[in-house]
């Protein structure tokens, strides 16, 4: 056993991670596998490493970071081999080894041998907790991904977001000529319709209430009833129907899916009488059937998506920010039109209750089946609750965002879905 | 499909996953398991049984999401067999 070892280096470069690690408790399950062709360990189910060629994959990972660097970031020690391979370059000038669990670190420290690279000059060690954000470049042990610890959960987010990169850029590939298509069959309405920059700045220091669709929307609909009469509502597309159901009509419905069917899906229900003051903001690559049925007033707008380079070129409008989830763009929007406090109702990245969306929703979903909440996030109330890869990758994006605009203000109104940094409780700013 | 063939799809699939790539390597790893569940048929009874084994192992690790160990399954124990 390595503990006291390799412990009694790390306390001397860096005491107080030494002493987070000392009373960090072991983790629940923690096998030293020794029936395979190479020492690993098996902690909670999961291989630290390869059990057939460790070094092999401390190659592979260690490709991230280009030759010729002279910084490097590991995220998770794992069995240490990727930091003690990055080691061997000479041109590396320093290299830091970010802690995603304090307990796989304690347990790989236990069982392994770290002590040739914790005492190499080059080498800071840190808690992923302590970061805001990625640093690059960087390499990743993957298994510790799985076996991140609460503190490490942000930045465990952000390296599958960075690390599914690739991924995303071949969907859309896949998506483009579809949805150049569906442009062209909303050619008429692009080419006619007002931009969404008209609204901008036209809500100078009021407060906007955003709707999204998480299954936690309808918890502060009694501070929607009580200030309805001053407070802008933006309603996502999804969150329509509860809201109508509950008594509430927007002001304002922004939609910026291709999904086809989205008009049955979430405005089949609607009255067009009621929502004949209620303005549309929309996408050039939404279903032709909502820009055709929507009784109000439409606004266009577009992400920086490059699908809409050609567009904007011909017709200058408002750009949204958009990265896979239209919350992102509801906000943006209800920033440029420049409120001072918006409230963020049903933004919970997550299935609090085991729902996926709020009552009333087309898309409402009992999330029984633990294949597709597989993932957690942290709550309001700092509780793990279950979640899917991309509400995640939502979060995290919106998180960097609103790091961006640190003078409005933010109140998330529910401690059950996702804890969003950046924003106020409802209790402690509304 | 080849030896050469199985190995290198393989190493895709474990490429991705200990980058950690795990959505580009479950579309890899579906794939895969598509093409090798078309092969058993081809395949000796016995060799065929053991890769079932085999691969029954990697899809419950790669739903507790072990993939190292999905990675390590394909290409240092399915992927000589297919030899």
């Amino acid at each position: 056993m390595y503990f006291e070892q390799n412990l009694k280096l790390i306390s001397e470069r860096w005491p107080q991670l030494a002493e987070r690690l000392h009373k960090t408790s072991d983790p629940e399950q923690v096998e030293l596998v020794i029936d395979a062709p190479e020492i690993t360990l098996l902690i909670n189910g999961i291989h630290l490493s390869s059990c057939y060629d460790r070094l092999r994959e401390a190659r592979i990972q260690a490709e991230l970071v280009p030759e010729g660097s002279t910084l490097a970031h590991v995220y998770g020690l794992a069995t240490g081999d990727l930091p003690r391979l990055l080691l061997s370059r000479s041109e590396l000038k320093e290299l830091n080894v970010l802690v995603m669990s304090l307990a796989v670190a304690r347990a790989s420290l236990a069982y392994l041998d770290h002590s040739d690279w914790l005492t190499n000059p080059r080498v800071n060690l840190l808690m992923a907790s302590s970061e805001s954000d990625l640093q690059f470049p960087f390499a990743c042990a993957s298994a510790t991904l799985s076996l991140a610890d609460d503190g490490g959960a942000r930045i465990r987010d952000l390296l599958y977001l960075e690390l599914a990169t690739p991924y995303i850029s071949l969907q859309h590939q896949s998506l483009e000529e579809e949805l150049r298509e569906r442009m062209r069959q909303n050619s008429d309405y692009v080419d006619r319709d007002q931009s969404v920059s008209v609204l901008f700045s036209s809500l100078q220091g009021k407060d906007i209430y955003i709707a999204a669709a998480g299954p936690t929307l309808s918890e502060s609909f009694h501070l929607l009833a009580a200030q309805r009469e001053k407070i802008f509502l933006i309603a996502v597309d999804a969150s329509v129907a509860p809201l109508t159901r509950a008594g509430f009509i927007p002001d304002l419905v922004i939609s910026i899916d291709a999904a086809p069917h989205l008009f049955d899906l979430f405005f089949a229900e609607i009255d067009p009488v009621k929502y004949s003051e209620v303005s549309l903001v929309y996408f050039p690559i939404a279903e032709k059937m909502l820009l055709e049925r929507w009784p109000g007033q439409r606004f266009l707008a577009y992400s920086q998506n490059k699908l809409y380079d050609d567009l904007v070129k011909i017709h200058p409008q408002g750009c949204l920010f958009a990265s896979g989830s239209v919350l992102h763009s509801a906000i943006d929007l209800a920033v440029k039109m420049g409120a001072s406090r918006i409230y963020l109702a049903g933004a919970d990245f997550s299935f609090p209750k085991g729902q996926s969306h709020a009552e009333g929703c087309a898309a409402h979903l009992d999330v029984k089946d633990a294949r597709l909440a597989s993932y957690w996030v942290l709550n309001g109330r700092g509780e793990r609750v279950p979640s899917c890869q991309n509400f995640r990758g939502y979060l995290r994006d919106l998180e960097r965002y609103l790091a961006l605009h640190p003078d409005l203000e933010f109140i998330n109104c529910s401690l059950e879905g996702a804890k969003i940094e950046g924003t106020l409780s409802l209790e402690s700013g509304g | 499909m080849d030896q050469t063939d199985w190995l290198k799809q393989f190493e895709k699939v474990g490429r991705f996953l200990r980058l950690g790539m795990e959505a580009l390597g479950s579309v890899e790893l579906v794939n895969s398991i598509d093409l090798l569940i078309a092969k058993l048929p081809e395949l000796q009874p016995s060799l065929a049984s053991d890769i079932q084994v085999l691969l029954s192992l990697a899809l419950s690790a790669q739903e507790r999401k072990d993939y190292l160990y999905v990675a390590d399954l394909l290409e240092y124990e399915i992927a000589p067999r297919l030899q």
